[in-house]
């Protein structure tokens, strides 16, 4: 079958035929659609659905972090460095574990009703506009995402206006934002020079330099009795208010359904000072039906505004001495910290005070339009068009008068400044046509699904820069005298296409036994030529226990079931210029000199039957209910063949290697969830607890030694930091484990000092794997409570038993005394045989705590109100580690309170 | 409605395969490059850059390493010494194996790409000829880099026939050919050679006498020939090809034709001539004799010139005042210098320096410019001295003796000339001073390997003098490890 779906017109018979058959095969499709039938209510996968109310009472206004709440299983990448940054999109997002190797990153495929759309539009989504959320996990459903499926996927469904008459709702959240700083402890002025004066840094053998220094160090002294003691950390920090407003006017009748949405939030500030996002937006939906006909339209425009805060990034905050005062006693900024002397520092109120600025303006259209006719009773056709345009447009500007430009010689004062444009530009279109038949019996239903997508991508970008600003307040590209030579324009287009087919089944019996099978069929433009389609099976049986004869009378007994799912999904992973050949121009080494005779040579050896990595997925679920006892478990078993690897070639083909297939990681785990009703419905008071969490394992169980070799010897030229090397590939070890360069095995008798003037010059294989960062359990916690009108929900989580490397503590001890440190300095601890910074990571924190109060029809009618509600939400207050580590090194994290109202008139 | 569906899907299904062929802008394709003329010359002149890599004649094959096997420098370090000892089982030798054998496959799979290309391109090229000066030059250095090849990596012929080794690479891609054997891969070579000596016969620019107004962007210039694999480069291959197989008629027929440009073309239009004494300016390395030549990036060889013989003060070998003895001979007079501090060592610090420029090319905006020192792939001394070897072979030694005396009057030395005139020159003596000739006239051109080799000689004089045994099997490289196919 897989052959005649993307057969010539040579064989137009077998097409024919093909479609016949199908017509008379009887089976059920699965989409997110189908799943408002009462059939799929019953089903029980490795999803998890979350209902839009579930992900409100998370978290008021931020969706992103309300799904990272309540799903444990998800994770991102570099998630401790960005805080509450309210413009950071997500790089590296994985759902159970990682699906490749550690230098590359993706994420889940993210759908907005029925279509395909990018992190950043989740990220900006409102969550007032969720309605259904489904976390894709299982095996089964997995597989007609094809060769997106392989990362997981996040489906969001939108709320669809029901018939009545016209309505008005709106909603408002005002939040307060302050940052977390409760892991950052820094010496004070007193303090820090004392630990200067330890370290010898005001001791010289020259006599010159050591007048200088004491000097210095006199200047110093003196500043701190005059009182001088700045908390740097407080200087890029604001209690940042934001508000946000929606309103959406909605109704219709049996034929017409109508829903306009406004949005604003137009001081969506950050706890650093001038970062924002303001999001002004707008949706228009409209359904019409008539019969067996229904037509909708969605229509939704966004317009942002973001900037990135002008205090560069936090950490830097933490190294400035406190014996520094940013101004004089007049208030006249200092151009730098500390000025000629050995720790000369650039101010930031300086900075700051400068035109410098970092911009993105950006414009969002999306239009979704669907068409759907139901005929002979059991069949339905549907089909969806859908339009996404994105738009953005980012401005750097950095002052000529800046530090950065101040070190530079009088020559270079010509390039003083920078003013970057960069464009980034999304086109997408996709097609999607959807054919499905129902049929039930007495005693059994059928379901069958055939579909067909066509999905078109277009991605580029393009960046300039010019320099030779002469005033800082020239904040604009016209005013830059040439293009800036350090860094070429340069640009980049992408094309994505792909056709799919996708086919489902599905056949329940006496609503006690169900099969499912899922099959899809992708071409895609990205693939190698000589491998161009890929083809992915799944399927799952469900045994509803507690609908056989020996159980169906246990009254206590709501729910047993047992649900196996097996299927494959894939993904990509090689960019086009591992299967096909590219050539690059020798610029700047022409053949011969001065004569324009440019050579154009090969990059590399391509692969044209280079393979897409395929993961095959398996899990088994058990979900009991009884007695408002939900308990639900599940072991997963994921396995990821075909991963993109390097192999060798023969020499004689020109070249050493070139891009091929192998490896394998596999993810596995156990998930539970449990929720309890202690109180239920008795006089008005509802109590509810739940937990769940996810204990999951990663490893990589075959890598190719070639490549493994390659790839570990080329991390070693990433290092960086003295001690954690970059993540190498080791057959056995996890793609999150930690390596570390063992310096302190040796010598125990070398002194702080000693220890910290060793060459690190550690090659990988010496390199020592100390733990993961993956915890061994990793959940959430928290009860519900509800009296009448009021309601209380608090949300925790926890994660036991991962691993972290605490550069805190690895910058302290070995970090250079000029600058301020962390307070454990002064402890003076001393790090034990094996230590290594790695340290245990136990952690949990009150993620939300909500109190709301839901006003009675009867006290909203005489507010002229149909439905009214107020909360209270804490989000992120308390946090607990074991680790002792700062967080929020380029951005804090942020406690917020934020106070929400829902109207409906 | 069935008919509807299969319609759509037919249609949808069935359309343009160009459809999922987006490339991505940023990246040149294969397809993207190859849809425009100057694609070729582009392709063409990688390939030629490639050649002066390092790795390659930029410095191995060049003044380095060759030169140390052939016993010309005096080593300063473990790797010199390891090579002028023949062990090349050390790490960094089996490095620099490892490179020469993929570095010249790599120029070799660049060779068959442009021609998959340029063979079945429908573009109609702006210029008469240009395409068939460009396949041509191809297909030449196929066959020329396989020759290399086969002159480093299989015994001479004569010595062990049956050997094989080397695959002969006439596609790209991922898939090796098998090992064949001496004649078969010699057979593939000649046949590659003669296609383009046919595809640039007359078409070659360099037989057409014309001014540099005819100059033209986009076309290939007459003047810059000789940085090109052309006819007469083609011709003097074959010659060095055939001297190898010891087929001496084809070996002279060849050298002779090659002469053809200085003994026919007008002297004004000579790309390629004999430098007298004293007429060379600045070219000290005599590029003006190159008949091919690779040109060196504007840091290339004289850089590593400047590394060996003014950072490393390499000598040359105690026998360099027997290899000259005479002080005239103006090769001993403009390529070496005498050590500093010293009364008899030389270092060859002239014949590749900075100062040794080719002057007087024109560019194309008529403005004079220097180009950098090359690196001779194939010259008019040795030619000359392969028509008067297979003549002195062929028992005709007074014609032979010509061809030795024009070289030596360009040289301002007559050791032949007396002889000949006072009729005791011997076939014997002859050969002697062919041999002696070898030695002179390639110092730093890393050919003198090859002429022992091809020679069979079993007794070289080391570098401080002494004589040694050669073992035939030291005159071969091993095949480095994954040569041929993936273990």
């Amino acid at each position: 079958m897989k052959k005649t779906i993307t057969n010539r017109t040579h064989h137009p018979q077998y097409i024919q035929l093909f479609l016949a058959v199908l017509f008379l095969v009887l089976s059920a499709g699965q989409s997110l659609q189908a799943q408002q039938n009462e059939q799929s209510r019953q089903e029980v996968s490795a999803d998890r659905i979350f209902s839009g109310e579930d992900l409100r009472q998370i978290n008021p206004v931020n969706l992103w972090e309300a799904i990272k709440q309540l799903e444990p299983s998800l994770s991102e990448s570099d998630e401790e460095s960005y805080g509450s940054d309210p413009n950071h999109i997500p790089d590296g997002i994985n759902l159970r574990g990682s699906h490749h190797w550690p230098s590359q990153s993706a994420q889940p495929v993210f759908i907005l009703d029925n279509a395909i759309v990018d992190a950043r539009r989740i990220r900006d989504l409102n969550i007032n506009e969720v309605a259904e959320l489904a976390i894709r996990k299982d095996a089964a459903t997995l597989t007609p995402y094809g060769l997106r499926g392989s990362n997981g996927a996040i489906e969001i469904r939108t709320i669809r206006p029901t018939s009545g008459p016209i309505r008005l709702s709106y909603s408002f959240d005002g939040s307060f934002k302050r940052a977390d700083l409760s892991s950052w402890n820094l010496l004070n002025a007193t303090e820090k020079l004392e630990l200067e004066k330890e370290h010898g840094l005001y001791q010289s053998q020259e006599p010159e330099t050591q007048q200088q220094l004491q000097q210095w160090l006199r200047e110093r002294e003196n500043a701190i009795a005059g009182g001088i003691n700045t908390n740097w950390l407080k200087v890029p920090l604001q209690t940042a208010f934001s508000h946000r407003h929606k309103i959406d006017v909605y109704g219709g009748d049996e034929f017409i359904r109508y829903k306009f949405t406004l949005r604003a939030a137009p001081g969506a500030k950050g706890v650093m000072k001038k970062s924002k996002r303001d999001i002004y937006g707008g949706d228009a939906y409209l359904e019409y039906r008539y019969r067996s006909f229904t037509l909708s339209n969605c229509i939704s425009i966004d317009k942002i505004h973001a900037q990135a805060s002008p205090y560069g990034s936090f950490s830097y905050y933490s190294m400035l001495n406190p014996y520094f005062a940013g101004q004089d006693a007049e208030g006249l900024l200092y151009n730098s910290l500390g000025e000629n002397s050995f720790n000369e520092q650039a101010n930031p109120l300086f900075e700051t005070s400068l035109s410098s600025f970092s911009k993105q303006e950006s414009i969002h259209l999306y239009n979704n339009f669907t068409a759907g006719y139901s005929f002979l009773n059991h069949f339905r056709l549907n089909g969806r068009f859908i339009f996404i345009r994105d738009h953005a447009q980012n401005d750097f500007y950095l002052s000529p008068e800046s530090y950065v430009f101040s070190k530079s010689s009088s020559n270079e004062n010509k390039n003083a400044g920078v003013y970057e444009i960069t464009h980034n530009n999304r086109l997408t279109l996709e097609g999607q046509a959807n054919l499905s038949y129902n049929q039930s019996y007495i005693r059994s239903e059928f379901g069958a699904n055939i579909g067909l997508n066509v999905f078109q991508g277009k991605y580029d970008y393009d960046t300039y820069a010019g320099t030779g600003i002469p005033i800082d307040r020239m904040s604009f590209i016209s005013f830059a005298t040439s293009y800036d030579t350090s860094q070429k324009p340069d640009a980049q287009e992408d094309h994505d296409r792909m056709l799919s087919g996708i086919l489902s089944a599905r056949y329940n019996f006496d609503k006690r036994y169900e099969v499912r099978l899922q099959m899809r069929v992708d071409k895609s433009s990205l693939l190698a030529p000589e491998k161009c389609r890929a083809g992915f099976y799944g399927g799952s049986v469900a045994w509803n226990i507690h609908r056989e004869k020996f159980l169906k009378d246990k009254r206590s007994i709501n729910r047993l079931t047992l649900q196996a799912a097996i299927g494959s999904s894939g993904d990509i992973g090689f960019t086009s210029s591992a299967h096909t050949l590219t050539y690059s121009y020798n610029i700047g080494n022409e053949y011969i000199y001065n004569y324009y005779l440019l050579g154009a040579k090969i990059n590399s050896l391509n692969n044209p039957s280079l393979k897409w990595s395929t993961t095959q997925n398996k899990n088994i679920t058990l979900q009991a209910e009884t007695h408002g006892v939900i308990l639900g478990i599940q072991y997963y078993d994921n396995t990821t063949r075909n991963l993109p690897v390097i192999v060798p070639a023969a020499l004689a083909t020109g070249f050493d290697h070139m891009p091929g297939n192998g490896g394998r990681i596999r993810n596995n785990g156990i998930e539970y969830s449990l929720s309890v009703k202690i109180l239920g419905q008795k006089d008005g008071f509802r109590l509810n607890v739940f937990t769940n969490g996810v204990h999951h394992q990663n490893k990589i169980t075959a890598v190719p030694a070639y490549f493994a070799n390659l790839y570990n010897q080329n991390a070693g030229k990433q290092q960086s930091d003295k001690i954690l090397y970059p993540t190498l590939l080791r057959q056995g070890e996890s793609v999150n484990t930690l390596y570390i360069v063992p310096i302190y095995t040796a010598d125990k008798t070398l002194s702080v000092n000693q220890k910290k003037s060793r060459n690190y010059e550690d090659s990988w294989q010496n390199v020592i794997a100390a733990g993961t960062t993956t915890p061994k359990l990793k959940g959430t916690f928290g009860f519900q409570f509800s009296y009448k009108q009021w309601h209380l929900n608090t949300h925790f989580y926890y994660s036991t038993g991962g691993k972290i490397y605490n550069s805190t503590l690895a910058n302290t001890l070995l970090g250079n005394p000029a600058y301020n440190m962390d307070r454990r300095i002064l402890s003076q601890p001393d790090i034990k045989q094996g230590h290594f910074f790695v340290e245990k990571r136990n952690e949990t924190g009150l993620g939300t705590v909500r109190a709301g109060y839901e006003f009675t029809p009867e006290t909203a009618a005489k507010l002229h109100m149909q439905q009214c509600s107020i909360y209270l939400s804490g989000n992120q207050l308390f946090h607990y580690c074991s680790a002792n580590y700062q967080r929020g090194l380029l951005y804090p994290f942020a406690r917020t309170i934020t106070v929400s109202l829902r109207a409906t008139f | 409605m069935n008919k509807s569906i299969y319609l759509f899907l037919v249609l949808i299904l069935s359309s343009c395969n160009d459809w999922f062929d987006a490339q991505p802008q940023g990246n040149i394709g294969e397809e993207q490059l190859f849809s425009d003329e100057t694609a070729f010359l582009n392709a063409l002149a990688g390939i030629y850059t490639q050649l002066r890599e390092n790795t390659l004649y930029g410095e191995q094959l060049s003044v380095s390493s060759l030169e140390f096997m052939a016993q010309n420098f005096v080593p300063d370090d473990e790797i010199s010494k390891s090579l002028t000892a023949y062990d090349y089982s050390t790490p960094e030798n089996q490095k620099m194996i490892h490179d020469i054998w993929r570095d010249m496959y790599n120029a070799i799979a660049a060779c068959n790409k442009t021609l998959e290309h340029i063979i079945a391109t429908e573009i109609v090229f702006n210029f008469t000829g240009q395409r068939e000066i460009i396949t041509g030059e191809l297909y030449a250095l196929r066959g020329a880099l396989h020759f290399e090849l086969l002159r480093m990596f299989h015994p001479h012929p004569s010595v062990a026939p049956s050997f094989k080794g080397m695959p002969y690479m006439t596609t790209f891609g991922s898939e090796t050919g098998p090992a064949l054997s001496t004649g078969e891969l010699l057979e593939y070579i000649i046949r590659d050679l003669k296609h383009a000596a046919k595809l640039l016969y007359k078409t070659d620019p360099l037989f057409s006498a014309y001014n540099n107004s005819d100059e033209q962007p986009g076309k290939l210039s007459r003047k810059l020939r000789t940085f090109h694999m052309n006819y007469y480069a083609v011709t003097a291959e074959l010659a060095r090809i055939y001297l190898y197989k010891k087929e001496y008629q084809q070996a002279y027929n060849y050298a002779d034709t090659t002469f053809h440009h200085i003994r026919q073309m007008n002297p004004s239009y000579q790309v390629f001539y004999y430098f007298g004494p004293g007429k060379y300016n600045s070219d000290k390395s005599f590029s003006r004799e190159h008949i091919f030549g690779i040109a060196s990036g504007p840091t290339g060889l004289t850089q590593v010139a400047e590394n060996m013989f003014g950072e490393r003060q390499i000598e040359t070998c105690q026998s360099f005042k027997i290899i000259y003895p005479s002080a005239k001979d103006t090769r001993y007079r403009d390529w070496f210098q005498l050590k500093a501090n010293t009364t008899d060592r030389f270092i060859l610090s002239e014949k590749f320096s900075r100062e040794s420029l080719l002057s007087g090319y024109t560019s194309t905006t008529s403005e004079t410019k220097e180009l950098p020192v090359r690196i001779p792939f194939i010259k008019l001394g040795e030619v000359a001295l392969i028509a008067a070897e297979a003549l002195n072979e062929l028992n005709r030694t007074n014609e032979a003796a010509e061809w030795v005396i024009e070289l030596q009057n360009n040289r301002d030395i007559d050791f032949i000339k007396d002889l000949k005139n006072t009729g005791t020159l011997t076939k014997a003596r002859l050969a002697e001073e062919i041999r002696a000739e070898y030695h002179r006239e390639f110092y730093g051109e890393g050919q003198l390997f090859f002429f022992h080799k091809r020679m069979n000689d079993t007794q070289l004089i080391r570098y401080d003098g002494k004589q040694f045994d050669m073992p035939a099997t030291k005159y071969t490289l091993p095949i480095p490890a994954n040569g041929l196919s993936v273990n």
